[in-house]
């Protein structure tokens, strides 16, 4: 782990902001999500199927509201640190189109000898401010970790 | 039908880590010193729903798992609680153990939900688990 990046650790402390991850989901991302994951439910890529269910468009997944909460995570720890627990709840549906902000707060640092482990509070909002999910997450930076410590995740 | 575990197998490629970077945004991926590469965090999504024929899922297309007998037809929201345990790379060969753990009928706002929670396990060649979701649909009307 490089100087800087303990120094980041020594200092860490529960209110600190982990920025701000903006996203727009488009129908295209949501097609492939489905894909990839061999989702099939048409809420999330037939508009008239969603419609029928009260949808105004095709939602966007709760595993890919996951993802975006994992980028935020993966970003913010940067390659010293692996996300270990990531729990995460939709409340309102989200559409293509519209841009999420996806926002967090460390709220619990917990220092060992070899480790430190940092919860979070994560949210992520609507344009209009209006919560779609929240959860929290936990991080663990391995203090004798090199760059690549095999604790990286991916990067953005 | 609590408790029915369900497992599978699957190989780890190079092109799934790919494509699944692909769909959630990610643009750089992780190596490891062999060049395999090193899957996002919530890699493990790709194993969760089953492949059976389309034939076989409820007529909304949501998944198997789901079709269960509760007097509701909709699927909406939910939530997960991942755990991590060991970074999966091309290459791995991951088992998979998926379990119905509970039903549970609650009252909301519109008429009754019904929380089906599911809990799967990954396992990887050398018999690590690599990570475990436990996840939360929710049924209604």
């Amino acid at each position: 782990m490089q100087a800087q990046q303990l120094e980041r650790l020594n200092t860490l402390a529960p209110g600190e902001p982990l920025g701000e991850l903006r996203l727009t989901p488009t129908r295209s991302q949501l097609f492939m999500f489905s894909a990839v994951t061999w989702n099939r439910h048409q809420i999330h890529f037939d508009k008239d199927q969603a419609a029928s269910e009260g949808f105004r468009d095709v939602a966007v997944q709760r595993g890919l509201i996951g993802n975006f909460l994992a980028r935020l995570m993966t970003r913010w720890a940067g390659t010293g640190g692996r996300l270990e627990r990531l729990n995460w709840k939709v409340t309102q549906s989200a559409f293509p189109g519209e841009e999420l902000r996806c926002l967090g707060t460390v709220i619990k640092v917990v220092r060992f000898r070899d480790v430190t482990k940092v919860n979070c509070a994560l949210r992520v909002l609507r344009h209009n401010n209006v919560t779609i999910a929240n959860g929290d997450s936990r991080t663990s930076f391995a203090l004798g970790a090199n760059d690549d410590g095999g604790i990286g995740n991916a990067r953005k | 039908m609590i408790g029915f575990e369900r497992v599978r197998q699957h190989n780890v490629t190079q092109s799934d880590i790919r494509r699944f970077a692909q769909a959630i945004g990610v643009t750089e991926l992780e190596t490891a010193p062999d060049g395999a590469l090193i899957a996002p965090p919530l890699f493990c999504q790709v194993f969760i729903f089953e492949d059976v024929p389309i034939e076989q899922l409820p007529a909304d297309g949501s998944p198997k798992e789901l079709d269960i007998p509760v007097p509701a037809n909709r699927t909406v929201g939910g939530k997960s609680e991942f755990e991590m345990f060991a970074r999966v790379r091309a290459g791995d060969v991951i088992t998979d153990r998926s379990k119905l753990k509970s039903v549970v009928t609650k009252n909301g706002k519109s008429g009754p939900l019904y929380l089906i929670v599911v809990e799967t396990t990954f396992e990887n060649q050398h018999g690590t688990t690599v990570a475990r979701e436990t996840a939360t649909y929710v049924k209604r009307n």
